[in-house]
């Protein structure tokens, strides 16, 4: 791993014309959970790139559908196939920035909390949103972490009916990595 | 005639609440015992999605089987393990999750041969359920 890193460095570094600093991960996580009386619907993804510019707060996130993990088979099919319909659209992406980066020093250990704000696009269809994030630095490691709900049919998923009680209104959706700064 | 109605009744109950049972508990497709949609290597199946994604996954799409021959890069171990597959891409790996119950020994540097379902490509092409092939 540690020499697709250093790849990755010298191919981000040669490719910006600035010395920005950027952080990134293929291995971080996003997930959502689904609470109703019901039934409790849980998918978790471990192979989602994260890259941060910490010079301009630049956050940009993309994600497989299908690297979605589910406890049952079946959730995982009504998942890709009802819902996300995921041969169709394949990936969810969040494209924008830190508002507060100024007061983010990922040089110094701490706890630093920012919104952020930027569009958010699964299902083909692309939101502007504004979340809640924390930046924690401890011995040099950073963890990024958000959690913040989505509706599904702001995202024109449509939930039949039938089983609309077994499915959250609001699903609840987090976001983590451990960044590594990336070195020339 | 009464009865009989009953008992159809009740035998079509017990169907229903079987089919039910085993909808729910109904095993993950796995790439164990597939036949792969097609047999590649690592460097051929970067290759495709590197150069033109759109029509990489119009091919893959629809949960394929791919079966990849290629050298590890590195192994890593949460609740299930992946095996990362090198490729003279030098962004790209083939990313491949196993699944739950597939034994693996194997060490950076092996050569080895592993069928998974294409997930897409998001940097790496990632490959899910994954069995390795022996």
């Amino acid at each position: 791993m540690k020499k697709y890193i250093a790849i990755f460095a010298i191919l981000i570094a040669t490719a910006t014309t600035t010395q920005a600093q950027k952080y990134f991960t293929r291995a971080g996580y996003l997930g959502f959970f689904s609470d109703t009386k019901m039934e409790d619907i849980k998918g978790d993804n471990n192979k989602v790139n994260f890259v941060l510019d910490a010079a301009t707060g630049q956050l940009e996130i993309s994600g497989l559908i299908k690297a979605f993990e589910f406890e049952k088979a079946l959730m995982q099919e009504h998942f890709n196939e009802n819902y996300m319909e995921s041969d169709t659209y394949p990936k969810t992406s969040f494209k924008g920035k830190v508002d507060n980066m100024a007061g983010v020093n990922l040089k110094k250990d701490g706890t630093y909390s920012s919104k952020v704000t930027g569009d958010l696009t699964m299902h083909g269809v692309t939101k502007k949103v504004t979340v809640d994030a924390t930046f924690k630095v401890a011995g040099g490691k950073i963890t990024c972490e958000s959690k913040f709900d989505v509706v599904p049919e702001d995202y024109k998923i449509t939930i039949p009916g039938t089983v609309r009680d077994n499915i959250a209104s609001k699903i609840a959706v987090t976001a983590k990595a451990n960044l590594e700064e990336l070195k020339k | 005639m009464k009865k009989k109605i009953f008992t159809v009744l009740i035998i079509a109950i017990v169907a229903a609440a079987g089919i039910g049972y085993y909808m729910w508990n109904k095993p993950k497709r796995t790439a164990a015992d597939e036949k792969p949609f097609a047999i590649t290597t690592a460097d051929e199946l970067m290759n495709e999605f590197s150069s033109d994604e759109t029509k990489a996954w119009e091919k893959y799409k629809g949960d394929k089987v791919i079966q990849v021959k290629g050298k590890i890069g590195d192994i890593s171990q949460d609740s299930l393990t992946t095996i990362l597959l090198e490729t003279q891409d030098i962004m790209g790996v083939i990313n491949c999750t196993l699944i739950k119950d597939q034994n693996f020994s194997g060490k950076i540097g092996d050569s080895i041969e592993i069928k998974g379902i294409c997930a897409g490509y998001n940097l790496d092409v990632q490959l899910t359920q994954c069995a390795l092939v022996q």
